[in-house]
């Protein structure tokens, strides 16, 4: 597309000056002369024949004189003729006649091994030759989809350094991103040719969503994607995998699902299952080309804590990244919960019977990985807490001081708590002793709207019990109460979760032992929420967190990702060490901003992570694993034509080879400099408006039609 | 006549036949006089010998002319025999029609107008006709017939017809074929009409009927020489930027572009001129187109011209 620059823009203010000859023409007009003439008969003869012609040339002469003016102006503001997109400076030399951006695609699947070189190392030598082919004074930047950041340059050395240093990286990215930014970066470059070069595998996971998206490059930017992948790869991959069955406890099995894929061709695998780098079992695969295959993989937990285990290929192929899927898990032991309620030997219609539900859905002694036991208020004076990890009170009405001096000193011991309010929870909480324990002071019941029923809303979003409920994916939006307790919380309490303004739901307290109250009734008779499905969800995670236990599924983090390392904060400082897949030893990391939280921002290979805690009085060990995203292992391509429906760009080419080449650059991108030819015209327009004023005006005169 | 002595002395005589030099002479009788020896000065050099009191011209001895009129000057140059001819040998009846209407009291740069002119040129012509013994008369006219000076040939005669020129300009538009018609009916004696008029025809009229009149004017019998005395402005149309143009006589105003217009004016006053003298040719009129800022000898020449093609 050819385009005009100028060198001084704001000299085309001048051109204003057009209208001179119009504002002269209607001033002049208005003073006409008086003239006594004895022939007007042939001036008003003439006039009649000559008055459209008359206008004629003057509306001609009017538009030479303007074009004229407008033509200096012009001339003045130097105008360049230039073939590429428009950018934001105004001149464009001639060592500004191309821009390139190398975006080469650094995912997964580009490190496919095919013979000696991957995919990866096709699409790096391919782009150092385009590097090299750029002409001198091109300005070029090196994008990768990983990092997608960069800036141009006309140091081709630096930039053929850039690329020759570049890897694959194990994560998935897609080229959108990385297209966005190049054109970005080219539209504030002037020159007139820019190009994107795109060096990928045109797998699915470097055109993730292309059927839904709609990419404006503009027509000035012409994209050109180099293909460097083979067509025929075979790929086989531990696809997914994940957890059936119920958390893990002590003793419990683990149940896992893995999906196995074959891309490519058909191919044979022997996959292995180990738990704690022990072989627990082993399967042969025969793999149809294209096909998932379900494996179904059990192991026993027998000891509680931090466990790691794998899924892998015996025989590795092309792409060995995604040969492999790594998981932790935290075997818990059960957790104890003594349930203290007015009338503990009621079944169904005890006011416990939805708390324990949620804690044992199977109704069945020993599964889970809650034991639940029952005592009266009265009989919590007589029964050791010890063993019991959390108390639940749930609408335990006769609580009565001696009931709530044992709690005191469980609580001061360490231990959990968590009550519920109810319809007869009034006078017993308010008294001193119920105070000492309890974060919050119990109010009356608050009766809701009948149209607009009290709703649970998260007034701390970031505190880790909170979280912990929302990752279990419960959605509390569902809970609605009718009435509720009025909550004053204590000075060292937080408030989590509230039913309104000062009406809080859930109050936290964390002075010695940990101590939840929450304002609704576990059963309905204040409130549905008992018998909904996150109410199962937000049990788990509340006496989890009140019993300082966490939940034994199996864990896992995609490559890249940016990895929370927690624990238990303490007079003593934590020293965290991260020992990688194909690290030689642990790397000890910083501590972060947050208390008893680090992240862990260099997880870019698939594996396990241990990780070790240092502490003064004891250490301990966890870890987490990374594997590969499982768009990165199809290997099909996306063609080519439903890439270019998605993109709006001056030209959107898949070319074998990528080539800038000169003469294309100079038909294309040559700037040329108009001035001289402006100049001709503006001597052709003032030579033809001086022609055409003398013979429309100055002719004749000297011939006055003398008779002899 | 100390002003004619002054301007005698100032200026070789032949200068006198310029308008501009002869508009420093201030008596009418003196212009006459100064343009006609003017114009006797240069026609030595002329085949057009005939117009003077003392020696006409030059012919060819016949048999029978008397031998004291050989010019033996001329013997002895070219050995053959001339004989000179003095003084009218004819009577002619000149008329001199002046018109005398607004439009012809026009002159651009106010060097000499078209009136002016036209009076000179009569004075000049009742100067010399007098001197031969012809008849000279006298019709100026505007919208009418204001003055008759009846064909006299004495020399007093002269200045009946000088006065009549001095008054001769009214400020009146002109009705110029009537007066033409009229005119003709005035003049019943045979001979040589001179007309001096810009032959622009009034509002009302048409070029058809000017024609008329000159037609009229012939079909009487009369040598009919026609001087149509335009100003040099009026053919050559010299105004510049945007002008309001009003008409001498009707006071009609036209706003005009002259630049835009000059092209097409001076071909209509082309085309004007060449219709007169097309159809004055046709009818077998002289027709002289004057631009006022010509010579007088010009039209005194003319008039010689058609003078010997009568005798």
């Amino acid at each position: 597309m050819w385009r005009i620059s100028f060198t001084h823009l704001g000299a085309l203010w001048l051109g204003a000056a057009a209208v001179l000859p119009l504002i002269i023409h209607f001033l002049w007009r208005q003073r006409p002369k008086v003239i006594r003439f004895p022939a007007v008969r042939f001036i008003r003869l003439s006039q009649r024949k000559s008055f459209r012609r008359t206008r004629f040339k003057h509306l001609l002469l009017l538009l030479l004189r303007m074009a004229l003016i407008t033509l200096v102006a012009a001339l003045i503001a130097r105008p360049s003729l230039h073939k590429g997109p428009r950018g934001a400076a105004g001149a464009a030399g001639a060592d500004r006649m191309a821009a390139a951006v190398l975006i080469l695609d650094d995912s997964l699947s580009m490190a496919y091994r095919a013979g000696d070189a991957t995919w990866f190392d096709a699409a790096r030598n391919r782009a150092l030759e385009l590097v090299a082919g750029l002409p001198e004074g091109a300005a070029a930047a090196v994008l990768t989809t990983s990092h997608p950041q960069g800036k141009l340059t006309r140091q081709l050395d630096s930039v053929a350094n850039r690329v020759a240093g570049l890897r694959a990286t194990a994560r998935s990215n897609s080229c959108w991103r990385a297209i966005e930014t190049a054109a970005e970066i080219l539209r504030q470059e002037a020159a007139p040719r820019r190009d994107v070069f795109l060096f990928t595998d045109m797998t699915q996971s470097a055109w993730v969503g292309h059927e839904r998206r709609r990419l404006q490059l503009g027509p000035e930017i012409n994209l050109y994607v180099v293909d460097c992948a083979a067509d025929d790869a075979a790929n086989a991959a531990v696809y997914e995998m994940r957890q059936t069955g119920e958390p893990t406890i002590v003793g419990g099995m683990l149940s896992l699902q893995v999906r196995v894929l074959a891309s490519g061709a058909p191919l044979k695998r022997t996959v292995q299952f180990e738990l704690d780098g022990k072989a627990v079992d082993r399967r042969r695969l025969d793999l149809e080309a294209g096909s998932e295959t379900a494996l179904r993989l059990r192991a026993l937990l027998s000891e509680s804590g931090h466990h790691w285990g794998r899924v892998a290929f015996l025989n590795p192929d092309g792409l060995p990244q995604d040969d492999a899927r790594t998981f932790t898990v935290e075997v818990a032991p059960e957790v104890s919960v003594l349930c203290v309620e007015d009338e503990p030997e009621l079944t169904l219609e005890s006011a416990s019977y939805f708390f324990r539900l949620a804690l044992n859905p199977w109704g069945e002694e020993g599964r889970g990985i809650f034991r639940v036991e029952r005592v009266s208020p009265a009989g919590l004076a007589d029964l050791p807490l010890s063993p019991f990890d959390a108390v639940a009170l749930v609408a335990a009405a006769g609580m009565n001081e001696a009931a709530w001096r044992r709690l005191d000193a469980y609580v001061a011991g360490g231990g959990g708590v968590l009550a519920f309010l109810g319809p007869g929870t009034a006078d017993t909480y308010r008294s001193a002793a119920a105070r000492a324990v309890l974060p919050a002071q119990v109010g009356a019941a608050m009766v809701a709207p009948p149209e607009s029923p009290f709703g649970l809303r998260i007034v701390r979003p970031g505190h880790p019990l909170v979280r912990a409920i929302m990752d279990s994916r419960a959605t509390l939006a569902q809970a609605r109460y009718r009435q509720c307790r009025r909550l004053t919380p204590a000075p060292d309490a937080v408030e989590l979760m509230s039913f309104g303004p000062d009406l809080p739901a859930l109050v936290l307290s964390e002075v010695g032992g940990k101590v939840a109250l929450f304002a609704g009734t576990a059963d309905e008779r204040w409130g549905e929420f008992a018998k909904t499905e996150p109410f199962t969800p937000f049990c788990h995670e509340l006496l989890l967190y009140l019993a300082g236990r966490s939940a034994g599924g199996i864990r896992s983090v995609p490559v890249g990702a940016h990895v929370p390392i927690t624990f238990e904060t303490s007079r003593w400082p934590t020293i965290v060490y991260v020992t990688s897949p194909d690290a030689k030893g642990p790397e000890r990391l910083l501590p972060g901003t947050t208390p008893g939280r680090h992240t862990y921002r260099r997880a870019d290979a698939p594996g396990y992570y241990r990780v070790d805690f240092e502490r003064q009085d004891k250490e301990w060990r966890g870890g987490f694993a990374v594997n590969t995203v499982s768009v990165e292992s199809r290997l099909e391509k996306v063609p080519f034509e439903k890439v270019q429906a998605s993109v709006r760009a001056g030209k959107v080419e898949l070319v074998a080879e990528a080539s800038f080449g000169e003469g294309e650059i100079e038909q294309a991108g040559g700037a040329r400099e108009l001035t001289p030819y402006l100049a001709l015209l503006a001597l052709a327009f003032l030579v033809a408006e001086c022609f055409l004023a003398n013979r429309f005006y100055g002719a004749g005169r000297a011939s006055p039609p003398k008779g002899e | 006549m100390p002003d004619g002595r002054r301007a005698k002395k100032m200026r070789n005589v032949e200068e006198y036949l310029r308008p501009d030099v002869i508009q420093e002479v201030a008596r009418l009788d003196l212009k006459a006089k100064f343009i006609v020896e003017g114009f006797i000065s240069g026609l030595h050099d002329s085949p057009y010998h005939g117009f003077s009191s003392e020696f006409s011209e030059h012919r060819k001895y016949a048999a029978g002319d008397e031998p004291r009129l050989i010019d033996w000057k001329v013997f002895a140059r070219t050995d053959k025999y001339y004989i000179k001819r003095f003084e009218a040998e004819t009577n002619l009846d000149c008329h001199i029609l002046l018109d005398a209407s607004e439009s012809m009291a026009y002159s651009h740069g106010g060097v000499i107008t078209k009136l002016e002119y036209g009076i000179y040129m009569a004075a000049a012509l009742g100067y010399i006709m007098t001197r031969q013994q012809d008849n000279v008369g006298l019709v100026t006219f505007d919208d009418e017939v204001t003055n008759v000076v009846p064909a006299r040939s004495k020399r007093s005669h002269l200045v009946a017809i000088l006065g009549v020129l001095a008054g001769a300009l009214r400020h009146r538009p002109s009705r110029l074929a009537d007066c033409l018609h009229r005119a003709a009916e005035l003049l019943r004696k045979r001979g040589v009409v001179i007309l001096f008029s810009d032959l622009i025809p009034a509002e009302g009229e048409d070029q058809d009927q000017v024609l008329d009149g000159l037609r009229h004017v012939r079909y009487r019998g009369h040598d009919l020489i026609c001087f149509q005395l335009l100003d040099h402005a009026e053919l050559t149309f010299p105004f510049e930027g945007p002008a309001q143009f009003v008409d001498v006589e009707s006071l009609q105003a036209i706003r005009a572009d002259p630049e835009a217009v000059a092209d097409a004016y001076r071909q209509e006053v082309r085309q004007f001129v060449e219709r007169y003298r097309d159809a004055c040719r046709s009818d077998r009129i002289d027709f002289v187109a004057v631009d006022t800022s010509d010579s007088f000898d010009h039209v005194l020449l003319s008039f010689l011209r058609a003078r010997q093609r009568k005798f």
